[in-house]
């Protein structure tokens, strides 16, 4: 799965540790979801879309494959 | 990292270093003392007397491990999937090769143990470094 996580960071200026308080995760796991390498569960990417603002969709898509 | 998840690993941290110390201490000390004791009530409440610290940290860890978010569990529950599997075929390879005799060694309990937990913590780094 891909995302946009870091992109739609960088546009409201926040660093990882700003994005991990308001999901109440480690930063660890932002870099790791910024990398790819971890794909978040459903109410994870629920709570990362309310974050930003948006649908689930504009933020996830599948990778190319998928 | 959010302030709940920091505040909880850093309890957990000083609670597993605590427990660590205390089994540490408990172990040696029991089993110096259990050379001058005969009766067997004591030696008994001195060979369990570790497992109190031990479970203490357990206990802290399985507090934790329902504070940290949904990546660090899935790691810490893949890492004990691993140990699982690595105990079952190495206890499984030095119980054969003893029934067909070709060793006599016999795996020590608490060394297997410690080597479990051991083995689960460098999972975990591993599989860490991956995700």
């Amino acid at each position: 799965m891909e995302n946009r996580l870091k992109e739609l960071r960088g546009e409201r200026g926040w660093s990882q540790g700003d994005l991990a308080e308001r999901l109440d995760v480690s930063r660890q796991t932002v870099n790791s979801l910024e990398r790819g390498k971890y794909d978040p569960s459903l109410p994870l990417a629920f709570k990362i879309a309310s974050v930003f603002g948006l649908p689930i969709e504009k933020i996830f898509t599948p990778a190319k494959g998928e | 990292m959010s302030e709940r998840i920091r505040r909880a690993c850093g309890r957990y941290q000083i609670e597993m270093l605590a427990s660590g110390v205390v089994y540490a201490g408990v172990l040696i000390g029991a089993k110096l003392s259990a050379k001058s004791i005969d009766e067997p009530a004591t030696v008994l409440l001195l060979a369990l007397a570790p497992i109190a610290p031990l479970a203490y940290g357990f206990y802290a860890f399985a507090r934790y491990y329902f504070i940290m978010d949904e990546r660090e569990r899935r790691i810490a529950a893949d890492a004990a999937a691993l140990t699982l599997m690595f105990m079952i075929v190495s206890l499984l390879t030095i119980g054969f090769l003893r029934l067909f005799g070709v060793i006599s060694f016999e795996p020590d309990l608490v060394l297997s143990a410690a080597g479990a937990i051991l083995f689960w913590g460098l999972a975990r780094i591993v599989i860490a470094s991956r995700r």
